[in-house]
């Protein structure tokens, strides 16, 4: 990390639990919620950086906030996490002027209330938008990838287990049959399970709840 | 009276544990149950695919459960998982009125209907309370008297009916461990999860501070085996040794409930591949009890 960047970390390391160096002139610190306005005050006023765009990762359960601060070769994320059951933070308009149409587009597309923020007004969003934020996912986990896949493969085979023909010559030999359900192909069976995932509009490239 | 049920043994078993269904198919036709199996059953599927897609998972754990009380018949399972996935199925059902018309609106589009009228039951259940501990002492043949052993009971074994007693099926573990004359050690970790589910999400965390911590006790234990009633936690225990053998060797034995029960009431462990197709030390049982 940059002598320049290090020493905004040392002098704030009670704040930040996590750091991550993209490259030496690139870093992210993590901070809680109510610890970044006073970080992104000292950020600005005191390092001059000024404030580029904030973005927003919805990632089911919660929210992450990026704020990337940039000076000169430098950029400086403040990334926060917040829930989604209360998804508030203050605003930082109060102390950065820029931050007043970031902030109103990251509530218009995702629903993030910015307590205090002095011109609380659609930006991006027609001023009669009653439907929900229309970047906003439903409640719920990020599979990881190797989860992800074992459902769409359950879904999309139809909740069948496939058996090789290497454990049918075992079962066999062992004088059991050389197949039972639940592992026994059969196309009725295939058929219902993809007909009970249409019903239910189970996405096979994106299993995400409703 | 004679006991019938729709057997299910589960994909784990059918596919990768064959020699534990023979073991199963042994103890079942012992005691005279009757089984019948069915093509239109689907995977249950696993409880955990509700953390996708909660209808999903319902209504397709509700369907199979749905052609099982068209045959008037309980649901007979070895596999804890499966049988997890029955039974909070059947319970949410039953329980969830908006749930219940959502997934039934659904089934009856598909021609079916459940109305709550069959369970699904453990093989321990089965064993324990239909069976009976006596009539199972009668038929042991082979004492296991000398043999020690440990106990892993699987995480989806705890689930009960509300106001139930969760160790209700544990217990009974314990009771048909000890029946065939083993003695029963325990390290109190037996509640601990094998880290199966876990693998699925962070592997290396899972056998580092799941699947080592339980084998780590059990081998100080000194036992000359560790039971499970579970597939998964058979899999994964015995697995996961392997995969550990480059850090520390365990060598700790892993069987099955129902090859426990089968050797006591006399399956000739040549027949149903007893050392063949286990992936920890299972002829080191057989040698302590006299077959090997």
């Amino acid at each position: 990390m940059e002598e320049f960047l290090s020493k905004i970390l040392e002098k704030h390391k009670d704040k930040i639990v996590k750091v991550k160096e993209i490259v030496p002139w690139r870093v992210i610190f993590e901070v809680p919620n109510g610890k970044l306005k006073e970080l992104a005050k000292d950020v600005f006023e005191t390092h001059g950086f000024r404030l580029s765009t904030i973005s927003t990762l919805d990632q089911g359960f919660y929210f992450e906030l990026l704020y990337h601060f940039v000076k000169d070769k430098y950029i400086l994320t403040l990334k926060t996490v917040i829930s989604k059951e209360n998804p508030r933070i203050p605003s930082l308009t109060d102390i950065i002027p820029g931050a007043n149409w970031l902030e109103r587009e990251v509530r218009d597309l995702f629903g993030i209330e910015f307590e205090g923020h002095v011109e609380p007004e659609r930006i991006v969003l027609p001023p009669d938008w009653t439907l929900e934020p229309p970047l906003r996912k439903p409640i719920a986990p990020k599979l990881p990838p190797t989860y992800a896949e074992y459902l769409v493969n359950l879904t999309s085979k139809a909740a069948l287990a496939s058996i090789t023909g290497i454990v049918k010559r075992r079962r066999t030999k062992m004088g059991l049959p050389e197949v039972v359900a639940p592992v026994l192909e059969s196309k009725k069976v295939i058929e219902e399970i993809r007909k009970i995932s249409k019903e239910l509009e189970i996405d096979r490239k994106a299993p995400v709840g409703k | 009276m004679m006991l019938k049920y729709i057997f299910y043994p589960g994909c784990y078993i059918s596919t990768m544990l064959p020699h534990v269904e023979a073991a199963i198919r042994f103890i079942l036709k012992k005691f005279n149950i009757e089984t019948i199996e069915l093509e239109d059953l689907s995977c249950c599927p696993p409880k955990i695919n509700s953390i996708a897609d909660e209808l999903f998972w319902l209504t397709v754990a509700v369907r199979n459960l749905a052609i099982a009380e068209s045959k008037g018949l309980d649901i007979l399972t070895p596999c804890n998982g499966c049988f997890e996935s029955f039974f909070e199925a059947r319970m949410m059902y039953m329980e969830g009125k908006d749930l219940r018309e959502k997934v039934s609106n659904i089934l009856s589009k598909l021609g079916y209907k459940f109305e709550g009228k069959i369970k699904p039951k453990h093989l321990i259940e089965v064993l324990y309370e239909d069976v009976g501990l006596e009539k199972i002492k009668e038929n042991i043949v082979k004492s296991l008297n000398g043999l020690r052993v440990a106990v892993h009971y699987g995480c989806h074994l705890f689930v009960v009916e509300h106001g139930e007693d969760v160790w209700k099926k544990p217990k009974m573990t314990d009771e048909l461990i000890k029946i065939t004359g083993a003695e029963l050690v325990k390290d109190e970790l037996e509640r601990l999860c094998c880290g199966f589910v876990p693998s699925t999400v962070d592997d290396v965390f899972s056998l580092t501070y799941r699947t080592e911590v339980r084998l780590k006790s059990v081998k100080e234990l000194g036992v000359d085996a560790l039971v499970t009633p579970c597939p998964q936690c058979l899999m994964r225990l015995e697995f996961g040794q392997v995969r550990l053998r480059a850090k520390a060797r365990y060598d700790v034995p892993i069987i099955h409930l129902a090859e426990l029960l089968a050797l006591a009431l006399g399956l000739d462990p040549k027949k149903f591949g007893f050392t063949v197709y286990h992936k920890s030390p299972t002829k080191l049982i057989l040698q302590k009890i006299g077959l090997g």
